[in-house]
């Protein structure tokens, strides 16, 4: 059993550790890890949404202190994520899921498509100044200092109704199909709203961590949580994301695009492999 | 504004470490006493539903029910940081995003309860 939660331990490592650079929540290698090792899936996914916590509450502490994520942003946003959460769960007995695989698969793989075409074009992560009435008026816009190219980034949003859309699709997505949904968030801040990649992972992180309280309490009730898993993966994400919120802001955008487009790729695949219930 | 901002965004920081602090010392110390006391008769499935059971074993140095109130405090840690928002919006008197996080924080207590009420 020590073996067995040394080996959860550093899962945890490895999934804090990309969760809090890729503001995915490292729900997507949490979840598969845990099944190959003959843990039962409900236990899987449970200890999973403790990860997305641990890495939320954990990378929040080092991007707050260094101004990166962007408060207003994951505020305003999390009232169509928590909605989104709600009426997801509450659809949940009435709806079949096997169209939304499908439609969030293809979504994503539309998604890593695009971040590719970006990759293509643009040497340079440039900001587009745009001049959003709504953007303004909610004083969304923002501005982090990126320790890669030694700069002060000052950005500004767009298409925040987009955005805002996207986000409750998201939430929709994590209350009825229980994934974390980062990938959706870094979506509809980097792709619609065109805030920078490093200021959308980290604000994705935070509120992720809002979106899965809901599922976790749930969970915790309802006896899916097992100590003997979630305990050693929450200690070794947390451990995982004191590195990578530093990390990160070290890292080159360009390099962090790169290592999320396959892994937006795997999750779709995971997602559609689901809607053909093949698990 | 923006260095008001920066103020409370640290404070804000502040209280999530304590969270998390709090919910891996709780851990820490459940694997202690799994090591320690439970050495033979290891209860590897076994977890507290109840806050009142999780209370009594923390009292009893029961490891599970400090494993169980760990993992608890890393779920509250979320819900209080939307709680200190409201204070530090507040605070620098921006009544947009004080309302705004009310709104979210009801939204989330909502979510909790249809899921408690659900299990």
């Amino acid at each position: 059993m020590i073996t067995q939660a040394m080996i959860m331990l550093i899962i945890g490592v490895i999934a804090g550790l990309m969760g809090s650079i890729l503001g995915l929540g490292g729900g997507i290698l949490v979840t598969p890890a845990l099944t190959l090792m003959g843990v039962d899936i409900k236990y899987a996914i449970a200890a999973s949404i403790i990860a997305v916590i641990a890495t939320s509450s954990g990378s929040a502490i080092a991007f707050l202190k260094d101004d990166v994520l962007n408060l207003r942003v994951a505020m305003f946003l999390e009232i169509f994520t928590t909605l989104g959460a709600l009426i997801g769960a509450l659809l949940t007995g009435y709806f079949d899921g096997t169209v939304l695989y499908f439609l969030f698969g293809a979504l994503l793989i539309f998604q890593a498509w695009n971040m590719w075409k970006k990759l293509r074009v643009k040497i340079d992560e440039r900001v587009e100044i745009n001049h959003d009435r709504l953007a303004n008026k909610l004083q969304l816009n923002g501005f982090y200092y990126d320790k890669n190219t030694k700069k002060e980034v000052r950005y500004s949003l767009k298409n925040v109704p987009g955005g805002a859309a996207v986000m409750f699709g998201a939430g929709v997505a994590s209350g009825l199909l229980g994934i974390g949904s980062g990938a959706f968030k870094v979506m509809a801040m980097d792709g619609v709203m065109k805030m920078p990649l490093k200021s959308s992972t980290s604000t994705s992180n935070l509120m992720m961590g809002v979106t899965a309280a809901a599922s976790a309490v749930i969970y915790f009730f309802s006896g899916m949580i097992q100590p003997v898993i979630a305990v050693p993966i929450a200690l070794g994400i947390i451990v995982g994301y004191s590195f990578g919120a530093r990390l990160m802001q070290y890292l080159p955008s360009k390099l962090i695009r790169q290592i999320f487009i396959p892994f937006v790729l795997l999750m779709a695949i995971q997602l559609i492999l689901k809607g053909l219930g093949m698990d | 504004m923006k260095d008001e901002m920066n103020r409370l965004e640290l404070i804000i920081g502040k209280i999530l470490r304590f969270g998390v602090a709090t919910a891996i010392t709780f851990m820490v110390f459940g694997c202690f006493l799994l090591i320690v006391r439970n050495n033979k008769e290891v209860v590897p499935y076994y977890s507290y539903l109840k806050l009142s059971e999780i209370l009594q074993g923390i009292v009893v140095l029961q490891p599970n029910a400090w494993l169980m109130g760990g993992v608890f405090t890393l779920i509250l840690t979320p819900v209080l940081r939307v709680i200190t928002s409201i204070f530090a919006f507040v605070k620098v008197k921006d009544w947009v995003y004080t309302w705004i996080t009310i709104i979210v924080l009801l939204i989330l207590i909502l979510a909790m309860a249809f899921g408690i009420n659900q299990s």
